[in-house]
């Protein structure tokens, strides 16, 4: 008798555990995130050349020369800066990086190779793939943005372009296999801007944070994702795998000042979008975390007290 | 696929046809999936076959295939000016000029920006503007020829190159391709770029040494020759084959052990047509007939690759050879090298004719060199293509014998016999090389019956099969 309401008690401090996990995780894992995406009320900036004078880039992240999977970069490395904030119903990235030569091959060039910097994001919580492209388990959602043809949504499942002595190893020759899809259109949810000058890009990627999509993260205030940027520089033929990346950086998104209210935000000239927006007032996020946190405690007061007395 | 080059009359209706059929749009202005080109000559894109330049095909090192682009990443995919400034003309000014006693003439546009230009390149320069003594020095294929002696006039030589992608066994295109975009089909071994997963960054490009694989500027993808597979499945020739004024070509399937296709790209240089070879497989043999049904391929397959005119002019009577097989990619485009003019000699009468009873024998007096196309059709193996060539002597042997001389059949048989010949051969040469006669055997494909290809490396059995 004893023994089954002690294995009761265990699994209901464990769903008590996964509960905080879940809810506050970065509360009890007291894990620093390596960027911090600002709340801030009312529209994002949405211009390029707006935001190059007018937002503040706060993280500089080193990126390296992808070295591992055919084809391998030449040794390099490169550095951009960026901001990430969110207004409750979209989140923009902010992203600057110096190129000496503005590489943007229009018409009918067949040689060249456009600039591009992408953000990576896992498909699902949990363990997180190489950076490069994920895995069958751990599939991964980009998006690219490439100076000729802007930004585009893409979904990766595998590490990819293995070298010749792997390729042979694994008998992959006939290997149907593909790695990379571009996302569906339902996934083709980004706005892009960008703007060169004075040998820097900046661009500017905005997407909503809901996703109605399993294989767009929906990303919510209060939460943390996990991200990797990299860039390719055209005028060294760089594309696919000869490329420059950061490791994976974690992501939290402020909690908003406010619940949504459904409201309509013009975020491209073409297209309109409807979108929920916070409303003014409402429950702080920290209030919510920290109500979480003693119901938490109480319910554990609780628990121990049943189970002496059993 | 087969081309035999003496029948080829640089018409360039193949190229057209397919132009008009696939590639007549935006972004493959400049792109000839089907290009003709003059040797001596640099080709298209200029001297293409110079790998050091261009990166392509696969590289031999400690009994390992590397492709060329893993080793040195630097190599750029071939530019406009490689190919050319594709251009049109202002066919308008021929409605509106002055009437004047010179015909009217058209300015020619740039294809893009539609302003006039001034044309220095095309798909076929050698053969357009000819200036043989300037552009065919540079062709790569004079390796072991004093070529000074070759452009002197009255001792030059030309024939025509048509060329498509070879739908190659051991591909460099596809493995060169992280997002393996580019496949080959099973079910007949067509190679293909799936353009969803293509994402343009042209390392297939680069690695294809036939330089067969064009980037599309306007969809940022890579295309290529398709073997015209909606026709193909339907057991029609693709538009070249169909369109072919000199008749040249000729389509049919072979049967081919896939799990050998890396043991025979490993070859060393000189026996890499014979390994090339060996890996077809006898379609009457009972016990290939057997594996080729376990693997599931059609009884229809099986009868036409026992017809197939690829397979006779390949495997059996090794009248047809690889192009550049030291690219190692086995490619399954084949050509019968061509028979150039023979050399007539002062005979007894005083008259200037072929001294028919020296002709082979002879066969190293031929006008194109002997190693000229050995190092174009069988990796400098000069055996290889004296077999063929006396091969193709014997045959008009035979029937100058029977025809001019009065000889009976059996008689003239000793020509064929002594290079390895049948008359049943012969008449069946006469039929294809002669008349033209039933150039294409197609099975009609159908999609239940698909069969997968057997992992390289692992167990018996038939790979599946390949168009040649
Ligand atoms: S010729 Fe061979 S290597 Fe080139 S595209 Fe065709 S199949 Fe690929
Ligand atoms: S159509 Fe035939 S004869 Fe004319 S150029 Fe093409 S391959 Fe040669």
């Amino acid at each position: 008798m004893r023994t089954s309401f002690e294995a009761l008690v265990l699994s209901i401090l464990l769903g008590i555990t996964l509960a905080i996990s879940l809810t506050v995780g970065p509360l009890v894992t007291g894990q620093a995130p390596d960027v911090t995406a600002k709340y801030v009320a009312g529209n994002l900036v949405q211009d390029a050349q707006t935001a190059m004078k007018d937002v503040a880039v706060e993280y500089k992240t080193g990126l390296t020369a992808q070295q591992i999977v055919y084809p391998l970069s030449d040794p390099g490395s490169a550095e951009i800066s960026y901001n990430v904030m969110h207004n409750g119903t979209h989140i923009a990235f902010y992203i600057k990086w110096k190129d000496e030569t503005k590489d943007m091959p229009i018409g009918d060039v067949i040689d060249q190779f456009p600039d591009a910097v992408a953000i990576q994001f896992p498909v699902f919580k949990g363990e997180l793939p190489y950076v490069c492209m994920g895995n069958t388990q751990n599939p991964v959602n980009i998006v690219m943005w490439k100076s000729n043809t802007g930004a585009e949504a893409l979904v990766s499942a595998s590490a990819y372009g293995r070298g010749q002595v792997q390729r042979e190893a694994l008998q992959m020759f006939e290997s149907r296999t593909r790695p990379i899809h571009t996302a569906p259109p339902e996934d083709q949810i980004w706005y892009s801007d960008a703007y060169y000058d004075n040998g820097e890009w900046m661009v500017v990627l905005i997407r909503p944070l809901g996703s109605t999509s399993p294989l767009t993260p929906s990303l919510e205030p209060g939460s943390t994702t996990s991200i990797v940027f990299a860039v390719w520089d055209g005028a060294k033929d760089e594309r696919g795998g000869l490329k420059k990346t950061s490791g994976w950086l974690t992501v939290e998104l402020e909690q908003a000042a406010a619940p949504a209210e459904a409201t309509t935000q013009t975020v491209t000239q073409t297209s309109t979008v409807t979108v929920t927006a916070p409303g003014k007032g409402g429950v702080p996020g920290w209030f919510v975390e920290f109500a979480v946190v003693i119901i938490v405690l109480l319910a554990l007061a609780v628990v121990y007290l049943l189970a002496r007395k059993g | 696929m087969v081309m035999v080059l003496d029948k080829c009359i640089g018409c360039h209706t193949c190229s057209l046809a397919c132009k008009n059929v696939w590639t007549d749009r935006e972004g493959q202005e400049y792109a000839w999936w089907n290009n003709v080109e003059t040797r001596p000559g640099v080709g298209y894109p200029k001297t293409w076959e110079n790998q050091d330049k261009y990166g392509g095909g696969w590289v031999l090192e400690d009994d390992k295939l590397r492709l060329r682009l893993e080793k040195d990443k630097h190599y750029k995919p071939p530019s406009l000016n490689d190919y050319y400034n594709p251009f049109d003309y202002d066919y308008e000014q021929l409605f509106t000029q002055e009437i004047l006693d010179q015909q009217p003439s058209a300015d020619p546009l740039d294809m893009y920006s539609r302003e006039k230009i001034d044309i220095k390149w095309g798909p076929n320069w050698d053969d357009d503007l000819a200036g043989a003594d300037v552009i065919a020095p540079h062709d790569p294929n004079w390796n072991g020829i004093d070529k000074q002696i070759y452009l002197n006039f009255k001792d030059v030589f030309m024939f025509y190159l048509p060329r498509i992608c070879n739908h190659c066994l051991n591909m460099a295109c596809a493995p060169a391709c992280p997002r393996k975009a580019v496949y080959k089909r099973p079910e007949d071994g067509i190679v293909l770029i799936d353009q969803n997963s293509c994402r343009g960054y042209r390392f297939c490009g680069i690695a294809c040494p036939y330089k067969k694989i064009y980037y599309n500027w306007k969809t940022g993808k890579s295309e290529k020759c398709i073997f015209c597979f909606p026709r193909v499945e339907t057991g029609q020739p693709p538009a070249c084959t169909l369109s072919c004024v000199g008749k040249i070509r000729y389509v049919g399937v072979v049967l081919y052990d896939e799990t050998r296709v890396p043991e025979a790209a490993k070859a060393p240089e000189d026996q890499l047509v014979k390994a090339h070879r060996e890996l077809i497989l006898d379609p009457f043999d009972p016990q290939v007939i057997k594996e080729a049904r376990d693997a599931g391929v059609p009884e229809n397959f099986i009868k036409a690759a026992q017809e197939s005119p690829v397979y006779y002019m390949f495997k059996k009577w090794e009248l047809a050879l690889p192009l550049h097989p030291e690219f190692r990619t086995l490619p399954m485009v084949f050509y019968v090298p061509p028979l150039n003019p023979v050399i007539t000699v002062l005979d007894r009468n005083n008259k200037y004719s072929a001294d028919y009873n020296s002709i082979i024998p002879a066969i190293d007096k031929l006008r194109i060199p002997i190693r000229y196309l050995a190092n174009m059709f069988a990796a400098g193996n000069e055996e290889e293509v004296r077999k063929s060539l006396k091969r193709l002597l014997a045959i008009r042997e035979f029937f100058r014998r029977i025809e001019v001389e009065g000889q009976s059949k059996a008689e003239a048989a000793a020509v064929l016999s002594e290079h390895g010949l049948t008359v049943n051969d012969a008449d069946m040469m006469y039929r294809w090389l002669a008349l033209g006669r039933n150039r294409w055997v197609i099975p009609t494909s159908k999609k239940e019956l698909r069969v997968t290809l057997t992992r390289r490396g692992k167990g018996p059995g038939m790979g599946g099969r390949q168009r040649g």
